[in-house]
């Protein structure tokens, strides 16, 4: 336990200034698009970066390394307001996941964030390197066999895949209310989440659509430090999370037997407004809407799949607008 | 099998997300710095963004109370900002307000950012030497009252308007 607690504080690099609160929605963004990148691969691989395993296989990991840009921010009236000239805000997160089968319907899944933020202001350049949120989920799949099919010959042959699931998220990165906080490595929320999810997909070769759904709920927790600075104790919870993504995906079979496959998708997050001692704050709440392209290569074998993704941030209230782009591989067992 | 693969789980949960103080938030006070509620301050001055000089006598000879905001200029910031502006400036007329950036390492930056923020008609301090971040224990969001005596009247985050209405209705 000592070891791993050394090691983790040892990957927090202090810096000069950063400007804390900017790397909160990018946290939001980077927990929403690892939701949203769940394209269930049934069939194995997918349309894009995915930590579901697919049917009948036993386990499954996935790296990608992610870096997220400041496009500036969107007032609460949903106007667009730019960065200021010299100042600059990006992250980068190698996000680790690992997904194992329990039983013939059941999987669990691990993602754990590694992130690095990355600023410039007043001519400075700073950088701080930290773990983020863990985050742990559950998976019921409601099929039970593969449902990707060729041609449509039947009612059976419409039959989707369904997943239901839970998702908890551990505030194990460093928050703006943890002890040892200042400004520059903020790198989790700081608050437990739990969260329902929903899957359905279906593929019809070469198309596949799939809808993803996700509500949840922060635990209210006390709140006694803020940026390390010891301050009168009162009682938070943050505002209920949703997310919505659609995906449609295009696949060709190359000559190899290996798969191309190219997506598009639609996707919005929105959280509630903040409860503080049981007073809203109106200050808080928002809602970003997000386009996503995808583009991913799976083997002959069906075991490793290398994606490129990219996600573009076209409007939202009350939040950062950021432009985000990764790379990653799969492999399953 | 089931029950190894939980167990093998669990263990990997365990050891990595045992060692952080957020997963065990506690609830108790913890020791403070200066200026806190009902403590009284000393004289100061410091500087605006725009050069010009704060001095906190010559604010509170022209006002029953000064209310400091400390900001980062971030989403949540301007929220606050905006609800200053819009619900208590002008129904307060008899309280300075003044927004504090204490993050800002030059008062030529601090400008930029306020303009770029739009909230031009409030006096910003450019605590660039972070001397009112210590003197009152500040940090994002704070919002500090000072009144007359020169007593602290507030000095939380502010997320609830009701409590500083409260406190500027008894001056």
């Amino acid at each position: 336990m000592t070891f791993f607690c050394s090691r983790l504080a040892a990957l927090n690099i202090l810096s000069a200034a950063l400007f804390l609160f900017r790397a909160l929605p990018f946290l939001v963004l980077s927990s929403f698009i690892s939701n949203a990148s769940w394209a269930a691969s049934c069939c194995g691989g997918g349309a894009s970066s995915g930590v579901i395993l697919p049917k009948f296989n036993q386990s499954m990991w996935d790296i990608s390394l992610a870096h997220e840009s400041d496009e500036g921010k969107w007032r609460e009236n949903g106007t667009h307001q730019k960065t200021t000239n010299g100042s600059e805000f990006n992250q980068q997160r190698l996000n680790l996941n690992y997904a194992q089968r329990l039983s013939d319907n059941w999987q669990i899944n691990y993602s754990l964030p590694l992130v690095n933020n990355l600023s410039q202001s007043s001519g400075k350049e700073h950088n701080n390197f930290g773990a983020g949120d863990l985050q742990i989920s559950t998976w019921y799949e409601a099929f039970e066999n593969v449902t990707c099919v060729y041609k449509i010959t039947n009612l059976e042959s419409l039959k989707p895949s369904i997943y239901f699931g839970a998702n908890l998220t551990l505030p194990t990165g460093t928050s703006p209310y943890s002890d040892d906080a200042n400004l520059h490595n903020v790198h989790g929320l700081g608050f437990y989440r739990l969260d329902a999810s929903m899957i359905i997909e279906k593929t019809v070769y070469p198309l596949s659509l799939s809808y993803q759904a996700s509500y949840g709920e922060h635990f209210e927790r006390p709140i006694s430090r803020q940026s390390g600075q010891a301050i009168t104790p009162y009682d938070l919870k943050l505002g209920a999370r949703s997310n919505q993504s659609l995906t449609l995906g295009y696949t060709i079979f190359l000559p190899t037997l290996s798969m191309l496959t190219f997506s598009g998708s639609v996707s919005e997050v929105k959280q509630s407004k903040s409860r503080a001692d049981g007073v809203t704050d109106e200050s808080t709440g928002f809602d970003k809407k997000s386009l996503g392209l995808s583009l991913g290569y799976l083997t002959p074998a069906r075991d490793w799949t290398f994606k490129l993704n990219s996600s573009y941030a076209f409007g939202g209230n009350n939040t950062t607008k950021t432009y985000l782009t990764s790379l990653g591989v799969s492999r399953v067992y | 099998m089931f029950i190894k693969s939980l167990l093998i789980n669990i263990v990997i949960v365990v050891m990595l997300t045992g060692c952080q103080e957020d997963l065990l938030p506690e609830s108790e006070s913890q020791e403070s710095g200066p200026g806190q509620v009902n403590e009284t301050v000393d004289d100061f001055s410091t500087q605006l963004n725009t050069g010009d000089g704060f001095v906190l006598n010559q604010r509170l000879s022209q006002a029953d109370a000064v209310v400091f905001y400390f900001t980062m200029w971030c989403t949540a910031c301007a929220g606050h900002t905006s609800i200053i502006k819009n619900d208590f400036e002008t129904e307060y007329a008899n309280v300075d307000f003044v927004l504090v950036d204490y993050v800002s390492s030059t008062t030529a930056y601090s400008r930029s950012q306020q303009q770029n923020e739009g909230f031009t008609s409030f006096d910003v301090i450019a605590d660039t030497d972070n001397r009112l971040e210590d003197a009152l224990s500040g940090t994002m969001g704070s919002i500090v009252v000072i009144d007359t005596n020169y007593k602290v009247l507030m000095n939380e985050t502010f997320n609830n308007s009701a409590k500083l209405k409260a406190v500027l209705d008894q001056l």
